[in-house]
């Protein structure tokens, strides 16, 4: 079978997963391509607007429009080869029609090409989704001439891929040693904390940009940063697309061509590696494709998972346990946990020391924490319902009523995320960061918007649950996490609205005559509130479950 | 005791299951038979509560399972079709998981626990990660898991799939002992022989309808001359092909 019909198969399966549902799913999904499309749109009108208007400033103001650029593709190239390690692995070891084809009479050549393909096209739509935008934006605001586009459309893959060959490598090797459900668990982890050192640095590192001098200074610093300053910057692949795409919104192609051919080169070099790579791994039996390996023991006795539950009743008690089995051992679940936890820690102390104890940091500081739990129990509480996957038959089978099995999986997120927030405000309070009026704030909010979170995130899971999830990103369907996004970009600009609406206002008087009220009665109306929600969402998440129907 | 009335299940105008009544008393193992797609998995996830009849009830021990779901649940255990668990709990710490779901109280739990694993040869692996479980290990331990709360009914389907000569040998020994000791047991199948060998009675479903039920007696006395085993029988009433047209498409 050649190359040509075993990707038209591919994309006649990736269509028909679209396309061939039900009319009503259909209709949805013809909606949402139509909102992504405009949103597309409209990233691409505001990036041309803000590279417009960036094109206009004095001094430097194109020359930071170049750096944006160049600092995009730095950072698409981190992104990119952080997801797609992972994706490649999955790709690679995991798919599930990877026994088929290694069995039919197929060159592994063949299907080493498809694989990557596959590869290219499933971890890049990210980074596309990014850069595409950015790209175009720029050469819109530039006026870039016609070439400039052409070049996106070609550069682009040809850049993203060179972190899939990477991955790839990357991958067979790690697979020699590991077996390949637990490369994606090892990465997840990798993953997960690069992004943290990521944001702890930029935060610890983040300069300060007060005066014209200093933005002035850091300009010049980040351009030297951007172009590679002469230092081994300069080799990456960013580095070369970044001189191409400047030179090619400039007008000047003959200055593109040594970037290209080098870009070009990296790409070429470094596919060839991993076909060479790939052939003798899968031919020599370097990789272990089939899964299995090492087993796994755990603890015969009742452990610490069980007694922390002692209050709840026993089926209550069995969901939850089993839940928090479920997230502790496997690395890729616990990531968002762990990262929203070290933020919840990390942020406050960042933040104190760089504005100090001002009148703002208190209650942007409690927005931060009820924010992240907020978030952090939406997440597990999606998550927590998702998990289960195709074994929630065997929770749907058991007789207990539907309320308290959705009792069990609300109250999960809530026992993870209430007892932290309230241990990181006490730590708070101990290092002096925060008063005793904040204390008495968080003891009551963070519950409330747990509570909250937990229940909303029960409602996604349970109405936008992938059962037959094979990694975790996918647990939730496409929409659910547009859902979810909606929700956090609608808290974060809810958010962002009323500090502003405080801001104008002076923030002092409003928050002022807010901490003068009853703090019982306030806190008492937003607990009532919080709970109020929670039923609600609960009642809407136990119609849903008492109406599935479990066809597969 | 097990009791289908009428039911019927629909999706848009295609009829999975048709009207179909049956009664299971305690003490009998019925093996349902049927072709691939002929509404045996639709019919047992019926009983079972996953799936809702279009028209018709499902009585488990004398509760229907729309009307009293908790009271039909508590006595029924399901084997379903593919063993689908929790890879990441231990299948020690799956059966434990089960049996709080049926409010088991603890010192019952690890009896039953100990005695199934040791039953079905997984004392062992009992403390591993589901994970790292064979096909039959994972069937195994589904039919543990469904045996835990000691039910009065057990639905299984396909079990014997994937098990080892002696595993399901062992399974078949324990069903049968289920019923001896009164319990009531539905098992679909598609090994004729087993259904031959251990049922009391046997129903064939084809095409949503359940075409025959009896004892296998009873459908042998029933059946054309020469039609003497369960095998002609079923290719009969489920209009399975010809030896003729197989030997063509052989030679073809």
């Amino acid at each position: 079978m050649s190359l040509y019909r075993l990707i038209t198969y591919k994309i006649k399966i990736f269509l028909s997963r679209i396309f061939r549902v039900s009319d009503r799913k259909k209709v949805f999904r013809i909606v949402s391509v139509a909102a992504l499309s405009i949103l597309f749109g409209l990233f691409i009108a505001g990036t041309s607007s803000f590279f417009g208007v960036l094109k206009h400033v004095e001094p430097g103001g194109v020359l930071l429009a170049g750096l944006i650029v160049a600092v995009t593709l730095h950072a698409l190239l981190v992104l990119a080869f952080v997801l797609d390690v992972a994706t490649t692995t999955n790709i690679f070891f995991l798919s599930s029609d990877l026994p088929l084809l290694m069995a039919a009479p197929i060159r592994t050549s063949k299907v080493f090409a498809l694989k990557y393909l596959e590869a290219l096209a499933t971890g890049s739509l990210v980074s596309i989704f990014i850069a595409l935008p950015i790209l175009i934006g720029y050469g819109i605001a530039f006026r870039a001439p016609f070439y400039f586009y052409l070049a996106i459309i070609v550069l682009l893959p040809v850049f993203l891929s060179i972190p899939v060959s990477i991955g790839t490598i990357a991958g067979f090797v790690i697979a020699r040693f590991v077996r390949p459900s637990r490369v994606k668990e090892i990465l997840g982890l990798v993953g997960g904390a690069l992004g943290l050192t990521f944001w702890i640095g930029f935060q610890v590192l983040r300069p300060a940009l007060e005066t014209p001098e200093q933005v002035q200074d850091f300009t010049v610093r980040m351009q030297s940063f951007a172009s590679g300053g002469g230092g081994p910057l300069g080799l990456l692949p960013s580095s070369h697309a970044a001189s191409a795409f400047l030179a090619l919104r400039a007008g000047r192609p003959s200055e593109a061509i040594v970037p290209v051919l080098l870009l070009g080169l990296t790409a070429g070099v470094l596919f060839g590696i991993s076909v060479l790579a790939a052939r003798k791994m899968y031919l020599a039996g370097w990789a272990r494709v089939a899964p299995g390996g090492k087993k796994r023991k755990v603890r015969k006795g009742r452990s610490l998972i069980d007694t922390a539950y002692f209050w709840a009743p026993r089926a209550e008690r069995a969901i939850m346990s089993a839940t928090a089995r479920l997230f502790l051992r496997d690395p890729q679940q616990m990531m968002p946990v762990a990262t929203i936890t070290i933020m919840m820690t990390v942020f406050p102390f960042l933040t104190a020391r760089r504005q100090g104890a001002g009148m703002l940091y208190s209650p942007i500081l409690l927005i931060a924490i009820a924010g992240l739990a907020l978030i952090g129990s939406m997440n597990l509480g999606m998550n927590g319902v998702a998990i289960d996957g195709k074994s929630f038959w065997r929770i749907l089978c058991a007789p207990v009523p539907v309320k308290r099995k959705l009792a069990a999986k609300f109250m999960f997120p809530v026992t993870v995320f209430v007892p932290l927030g309230w241990a990181l405000t006490v730590i708070f309070k101990a290092a002096g960061l925060v008063s005793w009026t904040f204390v008495g704030y968080a003891v009551w909010i963070i519950p409330g918007m747990s509570v909250v979170g937990s229940s909303l995130g029960l409602v996604i899971g349970l109405f936008y649950a992938n059962w037959d999830w094979d990694i975790p990103k996918r647990m939730i369907s496409v929409t659910g996490r547009l859902v979810m996004g909606g929700i956090f970009g609608g808290f974060l600009a809810g958010t962002a609205i009323l500090m502003g609406v405080v801001s104008r206002r002076g923030y002092a008087a409003v928050f002022g005559s807010m901490m003068s009220g009853s703090r019982v009665a306030g806190a008492a109306i937003l607990l009532l509130t919080a709970l109020l929600i929670a039923y609600l969402l609960i009642l809407l998440a136990s119609r849903k479950l008492e109406r599935m129907e479990w066809k597969d | 005791m097990l009791n289908l009335k009428n039911l019927t299940k629909n999706y848009d105008a295609f009829t999975a299951v048709k009207n179909l009544s049956l009664r299971v008393p305690a003490g009998e193992l019925f093996g349902f038979l049927g072709p691939n797609g002929a509404g045996k998995t639709t019919t047992i996830k019926m009983i079972s509560g996953l799936l809702r009849p279009s028209a018709g009830t499902v009585e488990i021990g004398g509760y229907d399972i729309l009307t009293h779901p908790m009271e039909a649940k508590a006595v029924l255990g399901l084997v379903p079709d593919s063993p689908v668990l929790y890879k990441k709990l231990s299948g020690r710490e799956f059966l434990r998981f089960v049996a709080e779901l049926y409010s088991v109280d603890r010192e019952t739990t690890e009896k039953r626990t100990g005695d199934l694993l040791d039953l079905l040869g997984m004392a062992g692996n009992a403390d591993d990660l589901i994970e790292t479980y064979s096909h039959g290990m994972k069937q195994k331990t589904a039919i543990m898991a469904a045996l835990v709360h000691d039910p009065g009914v057990v639905v299984l389907d396909e079990p014997t799939v994937g098990l080892d000569p002696r595993s399901a040998r062992v399974a078949k020994d324990v069903l049968r002992a289920l019923c001896d000791r009164g319990k009531t047991v539905f098992m679909s199948t598609h090994i004729l022989e087993i259904a031959e060998r251990m049922c009391d009675r046997v129903g064939i479903i084809n095409k949503g309808e359940l075409v025959a039920v009896g004892a296998i007696s009873d459908l042998r006395a029933g059946g054309e001359d020469g039609k003497t085993s369960l095998e002609d029988i079923f290719l009969e009433l489920t209009g399975g092909p010809e030896e003729q047209e197989i030997i063509k498409f052989l030679d073809s």
